[in-house]
């Protein structure tokens, strides 16, 4: 396997993107299946992911390239994010959900960690109201659902802790 | 119709607004992915948002995860609690009141009317804390050591799972309890006798049945004939009874079919693998405690220790119509039949009330003459479908609908049998009683609108238009000779393109059924109920059909809610009580009165529909323009397909009316109002909606004093009360009509929307419940 050959990727939209092996690697799902069908020159359709979301994908991917704690790094999810993945993901949340579910196809699980944990960051203490408020949420309850599942979840409880 | 369940549900608006934006990601996505990441806190306020995520938040799965990652690690003791979120949030022994208190443990101990209340009529399981055990002589002797001491002679049965050959044979106790000490079986033999109270009569006053359970018809028979009730039950640890249904009938409680998965593979094999939708209620039973599985119930038993238990199967009135179903079903053991011949004597001697819901048969209501022809009207059978088929297509050409047998497609719809084609639709009416007047109605109802539109113009509700229909002959001359003599009574409309709001249901937010269909719908019935019957000539059958309406329903009421027992027993008691004594106190139309002189009159609506429900209102389901801001209408009916993208926010308006079988000519509209409140409001009694019935209430008031001046009794209320009239409120004439209601599909549909009417006392406080919003008028 030579470390220079470059893979040719398309995007949901048909668009080309060429890129270097070992950037294509740090999917677990096209690493697996280069390692099955060798590189056949021919481009890999990815029909689940738009281009200007392979674009955001490709750029993740190609900063930490040479990482090598690329798949451990983030196993402790209660780290801190670094400041250039933090900037990463400033992004609207239509974008970060997409990526969520490239990273989530395409298998690569520090993607996946990170762009999981910015969107459990913006659900982390807050009230119901406000959570509601940021992800756009309808409250469908009624009333005396509301009061029920208060209840069964034990408010004071919430409150002591 | 296919659809992608993932791009379904991702264009569910019901799960888009409880989601929010985090509806475009799979369920499994944010659940593993994301809310694993939240602290308990963060997820306990996470569930108060809205209903997708209090149960995503409340996956025991990411609060197993929780469980583990913060347990105190040198305790030496994990309490599970039936869940790992109850496992979490009271994680040691001592929080065991806690636990005991929390809203999702229920274990009450309900006063015997409760207990018929919520859980037996309502055919609910319960688990009761303290049922008296500790009192019995049986929670002191029962001990595995104790009985091996007292009967460690005595043969008790014995079932052996793992055998074809000997299911069950007899070992004496201590034999078992050293068996029980030993084994170390996967699935261990089970002592498991129902005849242990004849064999130790000792044993039988060593406990005492739980008061609710005291009763049970099958006490009535004498004991030769009375199938096995009871059973002793000890085993070690594995043991327990696999996935079965209490047999009502009672043959045998049979555990040891070894076609079966016993309760540890079960719990091995396939319960790890389960879906969270498909996985069981699940309780641990403590010693003391009891649990009450109602009839028809599957359930599966596997013990967690070495156990000593007594089950009792009994019919009782909430179960007996199972239990003469199970036992009359039961075409291999003719005792059985013998067993519930004997049974249902005794009860009838017994229990006069029970008579109606045990011996009527629906034959009983199909026309004489028609009885023996059975099979042919059996839409069911093969054979007798492609018959209909072909009647179909004979009626369809008749009316100049030409079509193939393969486009007739069979509709279910009720007793009648129905047809659909691309242009056309066909009822054949039911050879049961009610099909007559049904058919009469239909047509009658078709010809006013019919007339009216042409006359008028296009109204609000438009109805499909009548092709044709047949003819009703004398229920002796109902044979079906040859093609040319054939002349049963059917309907034959076009098509109806609009999709049933039975169908849009599922896609409009509540608030929909308030602002945007609620109030055009009302205006339709508003024009059905003032269509002008002069200019159309209404035949006096018909009419005098509408007028005895009222009074049949009356005269059936009592029988039939005898029958349907979807009513708690302590309000059916009351019934006869509170219906009205002479069907003039329901509905009293000014024209033909005999109250008229005492001054009460009741508006008549020329034309009532009769079964207004979400079946019969079609209508157009589109996008609201705020959403999609090309605001393109995406809608479909009966005849189309599904479009790809459902709209995340929907709308719908109402167009067509069918169905017009139940439909009355000079009748009283509040039944129509009574029909909107509880079908398509389920009886919901939000400010907003029951304001626009009380406008439109209040319309046709104003409509009917303008057009019938000298008809309508115009004094106050007050004016009236002070000549000493008695005037019955519009409260209790809705809660009349509901008991009236020919069909029991109006009250089932209340009693589930209202479940709180089965701990309502009196039919006042379920008038007052329902219907106390008249008083706003």
């Amino acid at each position: 396997m030579s470390a220079h050959s470059q893979i040719l990727l398309t995007s949901s939209e048909g668009t080309e993107f060429l890129i270097d092996r070992d950037i294509a690697d740090k999917s677990m799902l096209l690493k697996c299946m280069l390692e099955d069908i060798g590189e056949i020159g021919q481009a890999v359709p990815l029909p689940n992911v738009s281009g200007p979301i392979l674009t955001k994908v490709i750029e993740y991917c190609t900063h930490h390239r040479d990482d090598p704690n690329f798949l451990s790094a983030n196993d402790d999810v209660t780290a801190d994010i670094d400041e250039w993945d933090l900037e990463y993901c400033k992004v609207d949340q239509g974008t970060l959900y997409e990526l969520i579910l490239a990273a989530n196809y395409l298998d690569i699980k520090p993607l996946m960690d990170l762009t999981c944990k910015t969107v459990a960051n913006m659900i982390k203490a807050k009230s119901p109201e406000e959570i509601r408020k940021t992800f756009n949420i309808t409250n469908d309850f009624t009333p005396e659902e509301e009061d029920q599942v208060r209840r069964e979840n034990g408010k004071d409880w919430v409150d002591e802790h | 119709m296919t659809l992608d369940p993932i791009a379904f549900q991702q264009h569910d608006p019901t799960r888009a607004a409880s989601l929010g934006s985090l509806h475009v990601l799979p369920d499994s996505v944010t659940i593993e992915s994301i809310l694993t990441l939240l602290s308990p806190k963060d997820l306990l306020l996470l569930a108060l948002t809205s209903r997708y995520l209090n149960v995503f938040a409340r996956n025991d799965y990411v609060w197993k995860r929780l469980f583990f990652d913060h347990r105190n690690r040198s305790a030496t003791r994990i309490v599970f609690r039936g869940s790992w979120f109850l496992t979490y949030l009271f994680p040691t022994p001592d929080h065991d009141e806690a636990c005991l208190n929390h809203p999702l443990v229920k274990h009450p101990v309900p006063v015997q009317e409760t207990f018929d209340r919520r859980y037996r009529y309502p055919n609910r399981p319960l688990m009761i804390q303290r049922s008296g055990v500790e009192q019995w002589p049986a929670w002191e002797q029962w001990s595995l050591d104790a009985l091996a001491s007292k009967y460690g002679e005595t043969q008790f049965r014995v079932s052996n799972i793992e055998s074809d050959e000997e299911p069950s044979f007899g070992m004496c106790f201590q034999d078992f309890l050293h068996y029980i000490r030993y084994n170390n079986d996967t699935d261990p033999l089970y002592l498991f006798d129902p005849y242990f109270a004849e064999t130790v009569p000792d044993m039988d006053s060593a406990y005492k049945v739980p008061k609710y359970f005291e009763f049970d018809y099958f006490s009535l028979l004498k004991s030769d004939i009375r199938p096995p009730y009871r059973w002793l039950l000890v085993g070690p640890q594995r043991t327990g009874a696999p996935w079965h249904v209490d047999p009502s009938g009672t043959s045998g409680h049979d555990p040891t079919s070894s076609e079966r998965k016993t309760s540890v593979s079960w719990y091995l094999d396939v319960y790890p693998y389960l879906p969270p939708e498909s996985l069981p209620l699940e309780i641990v039973q403590n010693p003391g405690q009891t649990i009450y599985v109602p009839s028809g119930w599957w359930h599966m038993v596997i013990n967690m220790d070495d156990t000593v238990a007594v089950t009792h199967n009994f019919a009782d009135e909430a179960n007996l119509l199972q239990v003469k179903r199970s036992m009359l079903g039961d075409d291999k053991e003719t005792t059985q039949l013998k067993r519930w011949e004997l049974l249902e004597k005794e009860i009838c001697d017994r229990r006069p009330d029970l008579i109606p819901a045990l011996t009527c048969r629906s034959e009983h209501q199909l026309i004489p003459g028609l009885i023996d022809k059975g099979p042919w009207f059996d839409v069911d059978s093969p054979e007798s479908l492609s018959t209909w088929q072909a009647r179909a297509q004979q009626v369809l050409q008749r009316v100049g609908v030409v079509s193939n047998l393969d486009d007739i497609e069979p509709v279910l719809s009720g007793r009648n049998i129905c047809f659909l084609t691309e242009d056309a639709f066909v009822k054949f009416f039911t050879p049961y009683q009610d099909g007559p007047p049904c058919f009469s109605a239909e047509v009658a109802a078709n010809r006013l609108l019919m007339d009216d539109h042409e006359s008028n113009g296009q109204h609000v509700l438009s109805s499909p238009k009548m092709l044709g229909h047949g003819y009703w002959q004398e229920s002796d001359h109902a044979t079906v000779e040859g093609v040319s003599e054939w002349r049963w009574p059917y309907i034959v409309t076009e098509t109806a393109l609009d999709m049933p709001l039975f169908d849009a249901l599922d896609y409009l937010p509540l608030q929909q059924v308030d602002e945007g269909f609620l109030a055009p719908l009302m205006d339709g019935l508003q024009y059905y109920h003032t269509l002008n019957l002069d200019k159309n000539a209404i035949s006096s059958k018909i009419l005098s059909l509408s007028s005895t309406a009222i009074p049949l329903r009356l005269q059936s009421a009592a029988q039939n809610h005898a029958r349907w027992r979807l009513f708690p027993k302590h309000l059916l008691d009351q019934l006869s009580d509170y219906l009205p004594i002479v069907h003039a106190q329901v509905f009293n139309p000014a024209s033909s009165s005999p109250l008229l002189q005492q001054g009460r009159a009741d508006m008549s609506a020329s034309l009532v529909h009769g079964d207004v429900n979400p079946s019969n209102i079609l209508g157009i389901l589109s996008s609201s323009p705020s959403y999609f801001s090309d605001g393109i209408d995406v809608s479909y009916g009966q005849s189309k397909e599904t479009p790809e993208l459902l709209p995340a926010h929907a709308e719908f308006k109402p167009t067509t009316m069918i169905d017009y079988g139940d439909a009355l000519f000079k009748s009283d509209p509040l039944i129509d109002y009574v029909s909107v409140f509880i079908t398509i409001l389920n009886s919901r009694r939000d400010q907003p909606v029951i304001d626009v019935l009380l406008n439109s209430w209040r319309n046709l008031v104003k409509v009917n004093n303008n057009n019938n001046n000298n008809n309508y009794n115009n004094d106050s209320p007050q004016k009236r009360a002070a000549k000493g009239e008695q005037e019955v409120s519009l409260a209790r004439r809705c809660m009349w009509h509901v008991l009236l209601w020919p069909s029991e599909g109006l009250t089932l549909h209340l009693t589930q929307c209202v479940p709180e009417i089965g701990e309502m006392k009196t039919w006042h406080d379920v008038e007052e419940a329902l219907f106390g919003w008249w008083s706003a008028l």
